[in-house]
């Protein structure tokens, strides 16, 4: 941590929201993605992962400065989320007339440029909203840590950490997500065998 | 080893995490089982495809919002507000055609598919890419290094690629784009990374669609300033984009490969990505993406339809996308003077009310500079070398 970011940081836990936004800043956008991929969608990411930094911002005298502040952060951050996700089921759970969140609340900023012809941008689109609801439909223990590894890039010991787990489990539950994800995608001939059989057709 | 063990250890197997005890019997087993090897390419194929996502950005207003409920969520405190800084432009949204191209050369792999650990310091294959074809080879899952074929020494400019498996959640195929080649197809002012052959990895200062940035940092009351230069809103030349993916039918795919390997080197080219696999029915083929600078893509399409009979599968381009650019940079001008007034003016704010809201529009000036930057880069990314994805079929 740069002296810059300890100094934020000392100040941010005295209670200083502008010397805490400052330190949030840099982490917003791998929240917010952490948040999205996780939600599915734009409005319950948004909400999502405003929870969580406030969720961070309450907690800083938890900070004990054992871990660093970026690992400490993960975590609380990841553990908000996931609580969050689960407050969410329950209440969509006791009210059924709530409409479901859809899974394009909105687009990829580069989906929605206007550089990719309509086709182009449209079968990428089409891609991306295949995978996330593939995502979408697994449980949160397993999209959890499938969302910190491929497509957060965490180490196992980092999702460990942020989790609370053992490294066994991760293991585990990431194998299991890969496996139903590859089910799915396979349902769905997004790749492979696709593209063989197009190679064979000839 | 069964196989009902296999599978389970296939997943930490991939990201190397096992220990090698583990990681030396599963690598026995998968010599003699072509199911778990299938199991582990499709595995890899996962992978791929997650690594395809593309980053999101908050929406525009976040900031404020967020801004508002930590205010009531600490309620004894009204703090003064200070715009925040400006999240750096994703490095990894740019250029993500690359990215994605590689990937798609990972996904395509099926059954078993061996990756080449490319040493760029080295030169350019036959040998170098010589298909390895011991289930050994598995293990080689590092970054595939991007090659500049010209090179048979390091160039002053090189930079060691980061380790798989980092932070920003990329593939291997993914890594290719951070460190890709690009020659010299923009003459424009400001392409001094091209000049140096090999672009390193951010967090580097880039200046190639002329504005200034400085790596993250969220400086206490010197946060990095987006500067334009005065000639920014004009591209120097026409940014042309062209992308196209070939099968070929080749006799021998060594044959096939070199013939591919000499093609990318005398049109200074690049290789981005290496991959072998087979068809169902056990008709090997390899998949590679190259990248030639823009100005020669005609001569790399005539020089991969020499090679055998070949199926265009698909062919974007070329695409002028000199205006969109334009339009970016006229934006981004008019951007930048907005920020400039109400940075001004929020030094002169007499009240915290004031100069909060003052706050809350330079945040959203601020982010869509960011945003439109990125999109920018993009663009130069893509212009910079057309791609083609081949797949060599053996006949």
């Amino acid at each position: 941590m740069s002296l810059e970011e300890e100094s934020l940081l000392a100040r941010a836990r005295q209670g200083d929201l502008e010397a805490f936004e400052r330190l949030a800043a840099a982490y917003e956008r791998k929240v917010y993605n952490l948040a999205y991929r996780l939600t599915g969608n734009h409005d319950d990411a948004s909400d999502v992962a405003q929870e969580a930094l406030i969720k961070v911002y309450t907690s800083l005298g938890d900070f004990r400065g054992d871990a660093s502040f970026s690992t400490w952060l993960y975590r609380v951050v990841s553990n908000a989320c996931l609580d969050e996700l689960r407050r969410r089921k329950r209440q969509r759970a006791t009210s059924l007339d709530e409409p479901m969140a859809t899974d394009d609340g909105g687009l990829p900023r580069q989906l929605a440029d206007q550089g990719d012809g309509p086709e182009e941008a449209l079968d990428r689109k089409e891609l991306q909203t295949m995978v996330q609801r593939a995502i979408s439909a697994l449980d949160d223990e397993h999209r959890v840590v499938i969302v910190l590894r491929d497509i957060q890039g965490y180490s196992y010991q980092e999702i460990a950490d942020y989790l609370g787990l053992s490294l066994g489990t991760v293991k585990s539950r990431l194998s299991r997500a890969r496996t139903a994800l590859q089910k799915k995608f396979s349902e769905l001939e997004l790749f492979g065998p696709n593209f063989v059989r197009r190679v064979q057709g000839r | 080893m069964l196989c009902d063990r296999a599978e389970e250890l296939l997943s930490a197997f991939l990201d190397e995490e096992l220990p090698s005890h583990e990681s030396l019997s599963l690598e026995r087993h998968l010599r003699a089982c072509p199911a778990c090897t299938v199991r582990l390419g499709e595995l890899r194929e996962v992978q791929a495809i997650l690594a395809s996502l593309e980053e999101v950005v908050p929406p525009q207003g976040f900031s404020a919002s967020l801004h508002e409920r930590l205010i009531a969520a600490a309620p004894a405190r009204v703090a003064s507000v200070v715009p925040l800084a400006p999240r750096r432009a994703a490095r990894w949204s740019a250029g993500r055609w690359f990215a994605a191209a590689a990937a798609a050369a990972v996904m395509t792999a099926s059954a078993g598919s061996y990756y080449l650990q490319t040493a760029r310091t080295l030169p350019v294959p036959p040998q170098l890419v010589a298909v390895d074809d011991t289930p050994g080879g598995m293990n080689s899952t590092g970054p595939i290094g991007p090659v500049n074929p010209g090179s048979t020494a390091p160039q002053p400019g090189d930079k060691v690629q980061p380790t798989p498996g980092t932070s920003d959640g990329l593939s291997s195929g993914g890594k290719a784009q951070s460190g890709t080649t690009q020659p010299g197809a923009q003459p424009a002012a400001g392409q001094s990374d091209a000049a140096d052959g090999l672009q390193p990895p951010a967090p580097t200062p880039r200046d190639s669609v002329g504005i200034a940035t400085q790596p993250g940092t969220t400086g206490s009351g010197q946060r990095p300033t987006a500067v334009a230069s005065p000639a920014s809103s004009q591209e120097q030349s026409p940014l042309m984009v062209y992308q196209a993916e070939y099968q070929v039918q080749t006799a021998n795919l060594d044959e096939g490969l070199s013939q591919l390997v000499t093609l990318s080197q005398d049109l200074n080219g690049t290789f981005l990505s290496v991959g072998n696999s087979r068809l169902d029915n056990g008709t090997p083929i390899s998949i590679y993406v190259i990248g030639v600078p823009y100005s020669r893509y005609l001569e790399a399409r005539s020089g991969i339809l020499a090679i055998g009979p070949t199926l265009t599968v698909s062919e974007s381009g070329p695409r002028d996308v000199t205006a969109e650019a334009n339009a970016l940079r006229r934006d981004m001008d008019s951007l930048l003077s907005q920020e400039k007034q109400l940075r001004t003016q929020l030094a002169a704010a007499t009240s915290d009310g004031e100069s909060s809201q003052i706050s809350v529009r330079l945040s959203e000036v601020l982010q869509q500079i960011t945003d439109k930057q990125a999109r920018l880069e993009q663009l130069h990314d893509q212009a910079r070398l057309a791609t083609f994805r081949v797949t060599l079929v053996q006949q």
